[in-house]
């Protein structure tokens, strides 16, 4: 009796000290993790061959909408088209599936084919995404529209290959407005008022050069655009805020004031106009209703008050005052109640921007030795200089948060006079930088909201 | 008798004496020094996300009363005399009636044409994902959250250590923190890879890997893909373990694409894995945690 028990419990004992063992064991012997916490930031190699279609002429318009995606990519910094020349498959021999091995020769991580029908005026366009890698299609997507939107199309495309391999929306069907140059920093310069399409395409001019113009901004919902324009003779002159219908060109002021008005912007859902107005020596925010032109004024100190912009969401309101004893950036709610300060860094700062994200401050930082582009988070934490140079200035947001557009200045002598006056977009990361195609000087530029024609 | 008696008492009082007053020190002796603390001179931020001590030069001040001669609103808003003298602001004189393009239609989503499996290689099956392991890999992070804020005491004991080792000569490329996750990972992964292979296997993804940077919350999509290789060490399959994010999370779904891509690049085919331990490795899981680089 007593040796059964003594051997039951020797078992038992056993039994207990496996299933401990087995239970150390199987996290090790299940499935083996390697993290990998490293990578390399690189433009993604994208193959775009030319798009076909049936006829001569389809193929015509194929190659030149290939190659307006081809340049969209490209300018984003987050992709390489690769070289036509080193394609081995030939596309008009192509099936329904590429030949997933020849693009992997030609190093092309991502394939962008599609085909042409053309009806008349009509284009349809059948657009394909692949991943060379995995060989799947990633995207596929029919987009019909008539012959004269052909760079919107491609402009589609371009914008549903950047969503599907970034994650963020694609900014490609979008204007910039801007203020054309003749000669920055002389007296000989005049300033016009000028709109493209983001790649530089579709430009005009929307002033004349005979007055100067100032500060475009784009209403979030209308064709339309607010600015600051001066009137009048030399010693009467007037500088107010405008609005100009895109449509139709109409130019309207925004109200009678005492005072000059400047810095104008929109809120996020097109009723208010946000601006600063003079008084006295000093300079206030207002905003006025568009529709009502009720007019509430939500700061009242003895001090330079300027650049309002409002958050995304339309619920506080960021701008640029001296009311501590230098230009530093505050943020107040909608009403103009609770104002504080967010920057603390040396330096001056000016023209804060919120990203259409709502995730980041754009500004422009003053120093003794240079101007830089910066961002900060909207409570001042993580400011980080983007760009920095002679003169930049200006900043704003590309409509999908990734992007900063700004002014920059590189003189021709060292008293910072001639020279010329460009717009250029970063990324936020501040890895990659490109110039504008405009067909002259520049500065001042405004992006359009997504979709925005 | 006498003398002896004088003897034996001087001899008492030199002991007595050395008692007192020690023994005579001949040399003076040399001072043991304290072992010098080795101190590194290093920006806050590397080290911890305290924030820059400039922050607190200047607390947000009172707004002030500052009189200023004029107002000086945005850049460059000062009137140039050059541009002024037109006299009216009448309409420009340019077209620029801008052509409203007709509305496209919104895009009608092609039906997918699924690809037929193009794979060269036989499928092989692949062993169902356990939830269990995955469990544990969680309990495991914690665990290292853990040990990482003990770590910073180690980390200064072990620095310690190696200066006090001559022969362990300092390997400049790899920080603090790249030890630390190789010492964690070793404890993972026990003794299936050696620190310096699982180092080789890391370096060459790391060639291949490109996450998508600039998208909100960049940092949190970590990007777990079962990988399964050939005997070869080239990878013959991979799947992303978490499909239901990869379905609804449309920033996710780009994250763990750039993820796959890089375990599928040829440019890291064969994966850096020695032969003799292929056996050990026809599955296992990459973890692919962007954190460290924002």
């Amino acid at each position: 009796m007593f040796k059964k028990y003594r051997l039951s419990k020797i078992l038992l004992n056993a039994i207990f000290f496996g299933l401990s063992i087995l239970i150390f064991i199987s996290p090790v012997s299940a499935e083996m993790v390697v993290e990998i916490t490293q990578g390399t930031f690189e433009p993604t190699p994208i193959a775009i061959p030319n798009f076909i279609g049936g006829s001569a002429e389809a193929n015509e318009i194929g190659t030149e909408m290939s190659q307006i995606v081809s340049n969209d990519l490209k300018n984003s910094g987050l992709f390489r088209p690769l070289a036509q020349s080193s394609f081995i498959e030939n596309v008009h021999q192509m099936g329904e599936i590429p030949r997933f091995g020849d693009w992997r020769l030609t190093n092309a991580q991502i394939l962008v084919t599609a085909r042409i029908r053309k009806e008349e005026r009509l284009l349809r366009v059948e657009f394909r995404l692949w991943d060379v890698f995995s060989e799947k299609q990633l995207e596929g997507i029919a987009f019909t529209g008539d012959l004269s939107d052909l760079r919107r199309l491609a402009h589609r495309i371009s914008n549903a290959v950047y969503k599907r391999i970034t994650g963020d929306a694609g900014y490609f069907d979008t204007q910039i407005a801007y203020i054309a140059e003749s000669a920055p920093n002389t007296k000989k310069n005049t300033r016009r008022l000028a709109i493209m399409d983001q790649d530089g395409a579709n430009h005009k001019f929307l002033s004349n050069g005979q007055n100067l113009v100032l500060t475009p901004r784009f209403s979030p919902i209308d064709p339309q655009i607010a600015y600051m324009g001066y009137t009048g003779q030399k010693k009467s002159i007037e500088a107010q805020v405008y609005l100009m219908n895109l449509k139709t060109n109409q130019k309207s002021p925004l109200g009678k004031f005492k005072g000059m008005t400047f810095a104008p912007r929109f809120s996020p859902d097109g009723s208010h106009l946000i601006f600063s107005q003079t008084q006295g020596g000093y300079s206030s925010l207002y905003t006025q209703d568009l529709k009502t032109h009720a007019i509430q004024r939500l700061t009242n100190s003895p001090a330079i008050d300027t650049s309002p912009c409002y958050s995304p969401d339309g619920s506080q309101i960021v701008f640029n005052s001296d009311r501590g004893g230098k230009r530093e950036l505050y943020v107040m709610n909608r009403d103009g109640s609770n104002p504080h300060r967010i920057s603390f860094g040396d330096g001056i700062y000016a023209t804060p921007v919120w990203s259409p994200r709502g995730d980041l401050i754009a500004f422009t930082k003053i120093t003794k030795t240079k101007l830089c582009i910066g961002v900060m988070r909207p409570d001042g934490s993580g400011e980080r200089l983007i760009s920095q140079g002679f003169i930049l200035e200006g900043p704003t947001w590309c409509p999908n948060g990734r992007l900063v557009l700004y002014t920059r200045q590189t003189p021709t002598d060292r008293k910072g006079r001639g020279g010329t006056s460009r717009l250029y977009a970063i990324d936020i990361t501040g890895k990659y930088e490109y110039m504008l195609p405009t067909p002259q000087d520049a500065s001042a530029g405004a992006w359009s909201p997504l979709d925005y024609h | 008798m006498g003398v002896g008696f004088v003897l034996s008492g001087l001899l008492h009082l030199f002991c007595l004496g050395i008692l007192i007053f020690g023994v005579p020190a001949w040399k003076t002796p040399l001072e043991e020094l304290p072992k010098p603390i080795p101190i590194e001179i290093i920006n806050i931020s590397e080290l911890s996300v305290a924030p820059s001590p400039k922050k607190y030069e200047e607390e947000p001040t009172k707004p002030l009363s500052p009189v200023k001669p004029e107002p000086i609103p945005e850049p460059a808003l000062i009137p140039e005399p050059e541009t002024t003298p037109l006299p009216e602001p009448v309409v420009d004189p340019l077209p620029v009636t801008i052509p409203e393009p007709a509305p496209l239609p919104e895009p009608e989503k092609k039906p997918e044409k699924v690809t037929p499996e193009v794979k060269k290689q036989p499928n092989l099956p692949v062993p169902p994902e356990k939830p269990k392991p995955l469990k544990k890999e969680e309990k495991k992070e914690k665990k290292q959250v853990k040990k990482k804020e003990d770590s910073f005491f180690n980390d200064i004991e072990k620095a310690l250590e190696n200066l006090d080792d001559k022969k362990k000569e300092r390997q400049p490329n790899i920080g603090d923190k790249a030890e630390k996750a190789q010492a964690n990972e070793a404890s993972i992964i026990g003794d299936e890879l050696s620190i310096s292979e699982l180092d080789a296997l890391k370096r060459q993804l790391a060639e291949c890997w490109s996450p998508p940077s600039g998208m909100q919350n960049a940092e949190t999509m970590i990007v777990e893909l079962n990988v399964s290789i050939q005997a070869d060490g080239s990878v013959r399959d991979v799947k992303i373990v978490d499909l239901n994010r990869y379905q609804s999370d449309t920033l996710f779904k780009p994250a763990a694409d750039a993820a796959r891509r890089a375990v599928l690049n040829p440019k890291c085919n064969p994966l850096k894995i020695p032969p003799n331990k292929y056996e050990s490795l026809k599955t296992f899981i990459l973890k692919f945690d962007p954190r460290e680089m924002f």
